[in-house]
């Protein structure tokens, strides 16, 4: 009997595996393929709406931003993506720099503030985002928080910082330190951040976390991971945002944004893609459900958000930001990451 | 009457199919440290910078340590839970034995989170202690907290080994030492532990070499090992070649680890004899209820509470109006995935673990050795390695199905080859010869009379693939067909997100159904006994 | 072809040599583990080979179970070459049974499953196994597993097992080693009237000399990975061709002598020798075929004397220096110190040096 099970087995895995293989061919004419690096559950709505609108076919594969476009540097001309969406300018950079975004048509450019795209027009920002100071309910009195992310230098943070120095927003805000106040200034905040004591999490979610129960009193994260946490855990939840003053390196806005693939088959899909999710609807979409900044004219900040007008974000041209070559020496040099 | 058999010693036709095959499994789990090393050189001498960095020798350093302490720890828990659970009275037997190889099944990217959020400083139950006048309680960040962590959520590799070797084993052995007046510890330490030796060699390389590769649990408890050096490398500055250079010294490790269990397995050949009888178990009398406080005890902190945590997610998130996202085809998806996976892993395992243990040679200890230098690699350095091979080189395998478990097979080989190939050394070869003098040719022996003596160990190794390839996470995010969705990367859509609650049915539901096939494993022992 | 029946070289082996590769250690090199053997075994009859542990014979069975190839010679059976320069018969296709030393029933069948293992599917397979078992005195036990049976049980199912194969050969690698001693001369017994009584060809391997001789038609004595001498068990043990077999099956003393024209002169006097040559030979003698008497002999004192109930072993110097071991019957009482006379009353084997 086994052996003859043991026969029928791998005959099951093979034909399985044949089936699946052939059963997943990629695009014709009206397909696009998405490689995101943001999650499923933020962009899906956007994607359906899309598909239903224009009857392109859209596959969407999912994962971190930076595995997505390590991926694509790995496939190389074979890559079956056409667009890539991440979630900061970083990656987009990186992948602009290694030639395998191609330019985006000016009239699509056009349509945003040129601070939130590439000056060399091959990424365009979708959606903002800001960082903030996410603070402890119970422990810290908002008013009290300092106006500029440098103040938290001062010894009476000492051991209450928690931040996520890995995190791609983080290390573009420390970029924008470095080009607002300079390179000794940004050197000499990251020691003394650390001299305080600051707790490293993996992510901006573990951070946020940290500051709710109280771990930490305050963390340096992007704006819009409260709203998740307040969706499920009440209004009980320990922690809420501290926007910095004007100006300050501390409110930098960044971006989640995408890019058109050089290898891409399905160009004029990814452009019809693209201007969609700078569509009123679409950015709507963000401003309501995923609590960003929209970044076309005319759509309405979410009631919760501080309004970009009111933010004042430092003038600081996200181009300027994406090569992280620099930043990451002095976060290395700084100890900040081994 | 315990027989040593001699199975080194037949010359006679080794099948020119198994040596194929070998070679062929061998050059697949090489993969990814040919495309390591070809990154490498095209580093230069930048590649020659990182290694000789002070930042990288530290990462080795610490990473060794926790890699040595980590092993430790799960033989420590492992074997007396396998001996308690195996040849003891300890009451509920079978529900330990089961309970106690599922934090397994537990992604250590959750089971860590789950941590943080009970014992940290300022988690739940420290929540709990409040009134007690208690504010904070101690950092389990850094060291210690992932070796506990690593530690609880790995000791099942030891102890399903070393309970396969512990039910195996003659226990007429031991009866001689009883009659030779040694006492119950003194028997166990004299007798049953150098017999199991190789089945906690075995686990412990996989604890080790987990742990090597581990990149959820060490960056959730801020311990800066090698993993998140290399994890850094990708996500910040996208440098695949620092990143090739640092995951080639894992490689390494995994290489001088294996070589470790190479003397440590010693020169063990046996095989239970054919009059071992059923244990008879031993009464422990008044140790029965420590014994159940330290079962219960590991069980409480690596799986209950973990579980504990996840439904505390679920029922908040519930209680704040959110809906509960349909998960069927996540969750089919992934069983089915990982049953596939599990049989190809055992089937790949197979021909390499024939050659290592009955034709013993410098090229099939070179060929086994060879194919576990892919587990001590973080998964996403697998996957960028198969993305590079087959998006350029065998585009049509590109995000297929078929690539995919594939990619689970490079990733997991070496968990199915331990228990495949202990369980062959318990295989008397002194049968295969019977039954080839009865008339059956080679293949027909192996099926008839080898394969089912095998299968408690291919089932438990098959078992093991099925647990982590359910929890798997970066290859499937980058290699899987577009559109498959798995229980383990909804867990991460939703936590990406910092939506818990989203995160928490997924989560149970993959602890659920990796118990079953440990359940159905446990089951079948007491069927047989 | 000779008639089968009475083939004198039913199984016939010439010059094996298998030599085995060690490595590692101090003990790399080839070890030579069977070195020029010959054999021939005729049909129906069984053999018992003899030899102490570490001489090859385990490794000569192998040779021609077909589990090990030869590095040179040949293995044939009933005519058919087995193995050779440019001959090789897998070993499923020689119809050779191994019974193993452990048995090696298969731990995941029954008794009845084990024993129908080698039968091809058929309606007769139930009644074959049945009164296989029956043959073996197993009536009633095909649905046991394996561990729950005696080592004796066990024994018996292995052997119905290679039996039921209908082999044209049947090898036995110790058999009975793992017996306890008291069962083993009943179980030694029950064997052998199974295969005496289905007329099997089969070869015994066993170290026991007892058991050699006791069991088998004849005794092949196999040493340093040489088969020295085959025959039967009387010829064996009273004309041994060579001074190894002599020493290994029984006790034996050995004297040295000059032959002349007829005769050999030795410390024990003038013994009759068919050697025609003179010079220096040696003479053995078994304990059994001395006497000690008061009245004849040559003159001897006791040096000690083992008492075994049933006969006792004196040893005895000669005055020439030589010592001797000599077997009698209990009835009469000796003392150290005692001197006697010592005389051959059987026959002595003699050696040319």
């Amino acid at each position: 009997m086994r052996p003859r099970v043991a026969v029928l087995a791998a005959a099951l895995v093979l034909t399985a595996l044949v089936a699946a293989s052939t059963a997943c061919s990629s695009g014709g004419k009206d397909s696009l393929i998405v490689y995101s690096g943001r999650s499923e559950d933020l962009v899906q709505p956007l994607i359906d709406q899309f598909e239903e609108d224009t009857g392109i076919d859209v596959q969407v594969k999912y994962g971190e931003t930076a595995e997505m476009a390590a991926t694509i540097l790995e496939e190389g001309s074979n890559s079956p993506a056409d667009v890539y969406y991440g979630q900061d300018a970083g990656a987009l950079g990186y992948l602009a720099q290694e030639g395998r975004l191609a330019e985006l048509p000016q009239g699509l450019l056009d349509r945003i503030d040129s601070r939130f795209r590439a000056r060399d027009g091959r990424w365009i920002g979708l959606s903002g985002r800001a960082r903030v100071v996410a603070y402890n309910v119970e422990n810290v009195d908002p008013a009290t928080l300092p106006s500029s992310i440098l103040d938290f230098t001062d010894e009476e943070w000492d051991g209450r910082i928690g931040w996520a120095p890995t995190n791609g927003s983080f290390q573009a805000f420390v970029t924008a330190l470095r080009l607002i106040e300079g390179e000794d200034a940004a050197r000499a905040w990251l020691e003394a951040i650390k001299a305080n004591g600051a707790k490293d999490y993996p992510n901006n979610t573990a951070a946020l976390e940290a500051a709710a129960n109280g771990e930490v009193d305050v963390v340096f994260v992007n704006h819009y991971y409260l709203y998740p946490a307040l969706a499920e855990q009440g209004d009980g939840f320990g922690a809420r945002n501290h926007y910095t003053g004007p100006g300050d390196a501390g409110s930098l806005v960044n971006v989640a944004g995408a890019g058109i693939l050089d290898s891409a088959d399905n160009r004029e899909n990814a452009e019809r893609f693209l201007e969609h999710m700078l569509s009123e609807d679409a950015q709507q979409y963000f401003a309501d459900e995923t609590f960003e900044y929209p970044l076309i004219e005319g759509i309405e900040t979410h009631p919760d958000l501080l309004p970009l007008s009111e933010l004042e974000p430092p003038d600081i041209d996200l181009s300027d930001i994406s090569d992280l070559n620099g930043t990451l020496d002095l976060l290395r040099e700084t100890g900040v990451l081994p | 009457m315990a027989v040593i058999a001699l199975p080194g010693r037949r010359a006679v036709d080794i099948p020119i199919a198994v040596i194929g095959l070998a070679v062929l499994v061998a050059a697949a789990m090489l993969l990814p440290a040919a495309y390591l090393v070809m990154r490498v050189l095209g580093e230069g001498s930048a590649a020659w910078d990182t290694l000789s960095a002070t930042s990288t020798t530290d990462a080795v350093v610490r990473t060794s340590l926790l890699a040595s302490a980590v092993t430790g720890g799960a033989i420590a828990i492992a074997v007396p839970a396998a001996w308690l659970t195996v040849r003891t009275d300890l009451p509920l037997r079978p529900v330990w034995a089961v309970v106690l190889a599922l934090p397994l099944a537990f992604p250590s990217y959750v089971g860590a989170f789950a941590f943080v959020a009970a014992l940290g400083p300022r988690g739940m139950l420290q929540d709990l202690l409040s009134p007690l006048g208690v504010e904070r309680l101690p950092e389990i960040y850094g060291f210690w907290g992932a070796w506990l962590a690593l530690t609880l959520f790995t000791f099942p590799y030891v102890l399903l080994p070393v309970r396969a070797a512990l039910r195996g084993m003659d226990r007429s052995l031991e009866e001689a030492a009883r009659g030779l007046g040694k006492g119950s510890l003194s028997t166990f330490v004299r007798v049953t532990l150098p017999q199991l030796r190789p089945a906690i060699a075995a686990g412990g390389v996989l604890v080790a070499l987990y742990t090597l590769s581990d990149f959820g649990a060490v960056s959730i408890l801020r311990f800066d090992s090698l993993t998140r050096v290399i994890y850094l490398q990708y996500t910040a500055s996208l440098d695949r070649g620092a990143a090739a250079t640092l995951a080639l010294i894992l490689v390494a490790m995994a290489l001088l680890v294996v070589a470790v269990e190479g003397v440590t397995r010693g020169k063990a050949r046996y095989h239970a004899s054919v009059s071992h009888r059923p244990p008879e178990p031993v009464a422990l009398g008044a140790w029965r209820w420590p014994a159940v406080a330290f079962c219960g005890l590991v069980a409480l902190v690596a799986l209950v509470l973990p579980a504990s945590v996840i439904t505390f997610w679920l029922v908040r998130g519930l209680g704040e109006g959110e809906s509960l996202a349909v998960v069927r085809e996540a969750t089919l998806n992934s069983a089915y995935v990982s049953s596939l996976a599990a049989l190809a892993a055992v089937a790949a395992a197979l021909p390499v673990a024939i050659l290592a243990v009955r034709y013993r040679g410098p090229l099939s200890s070179a060929l086994e050795k060879v194919t576990y230098s892919g587990f001590a690699l973080p998964g996403i350095v697998i996957a960028l390695a198969l993305v590079f091979f087959f998006a350029n080189y065998v585009t049509f395998l590109y995000q297929t199905m078929a690539l995919l478990v594939f990619a689970y097979v490079v990733r997991f080989l070496p968990q199915a080859l331990g228990s495949t190939r202990s369980s062959l050394l318990q295989v008397n070869a002194n049968t295969e010869e019977a039954a080839r003098g009865l008339g059956y040719g080679p293949a027909r022996v192996f099926a008839r009379v080898t394969a089912p003596q095998m299968l408690p160990g291919l089932s438990a190794g098959a078992a093991l693939v099925f647990l982590t390839v359910m929890k798997e996470l970066p290859a499937t995010l980058i290699l899987s067909p577009i559109g498959f969705n798995t229980l383990a990367t909804e867990i991460w859509s939703a936590t990406t997100a910092s939506y818990f609650a989203r995160a928490a049915l997924p989560a149970l539901i993959l602890v659920a159904v990796s118990a079953i096939p440990m359940m159905l494993l446990v089951l079948r022992e007491r069927r047989v006994s | 072809m000779s008639d089968a029946r009475t083939d004198p070289a039913f199984l016939r082996c010439q010059g094996l040599v298998k030599r085995f590769a060690r490595t590692g250690g101090r003990l790399a090199g080839a070890v030579t583990a069977v070195d020029g053997a010959d054999l021939t075994v005729a049909r129906g009859r069984t053999l018992a080979l003899l030899g102490p542990s570490g001489c090859g014979k385990t490794t000569l069975l192998r040779l021609i179970a077909g589990f090990e190839a030869p590095d040179a010679g040949v293995v044939e059976l009933g005519g058919r070459r087995l193995a050779g320069p440019g001959t090789w018969l897998a070993p499923q296709k020689r119809r050779v049974g191994l019974v193993f030393q452990d048995y090696a029933l298969f731990p995941h069948l029954n008794v009845e499953s084990n024993v129908a293992f080698g039968l091809a599917n058929g309606r007769k397979r139930k009644q074959h196994v049945a009164s296989l078992l029956s043959l073996v005195g197993l009536e009633g036990l095909g649905s046991r597993m394996p561990y729950e049976l005696s080592g004796g049980q066990q024994q018996r199912v292995a052997l119905a097992r290679t039996l039921a194969a209908e082999p044209e050969l049947v090898l036995l690698d110790e058999p009975f080693s793992n017996l306890d001693p008291g069962m083993r001369a009943r179980v030694r017994a029950e064997v052998r009237t199974i295969i005496e009584s289905l007329g099997t060809t089969a070869i015994f391997v066993t170290h026991d000399q007892e058991e050699a001789l006791s069991l088998a038609a004849e005794v092949a004595v196999m040493l340093d990975g040489k088969v020295l001498q085959t025959g039967g068990p009387r010829e064996m043990y009273e004309r041994p061709t060579d001074r190894r077999v002599a020493e290994f099956l029984g006790d034996a003393n050995f004297l040295s002598g000059q032959a002349r024209d007829g005769y050999v002169e030795c410390e024990l006097g003038r013994i009759p020798s068919p050697l025609t040559e003179a010079g220096a030979v040696e003479v053995m003698v078994r304990p059994e075929n001395l006497a000690l008497s008061a009245e004849t002999g040559e003159p001897a004192e006791i040096v000690s004397v083992e008492y075994y109930g049933h006969d006792q072993a004196v040893t005895v110097r000669l005055s020439g220096g030589a010592t001797l071991r000599v077997r009698l019957m209990a009835g009469e009482e000796f003392s150290p110190g005692q001197s006697l006379g010592l005389s051959l009353r059987g026959e002595a084997v003699i050696f040319p040096r």
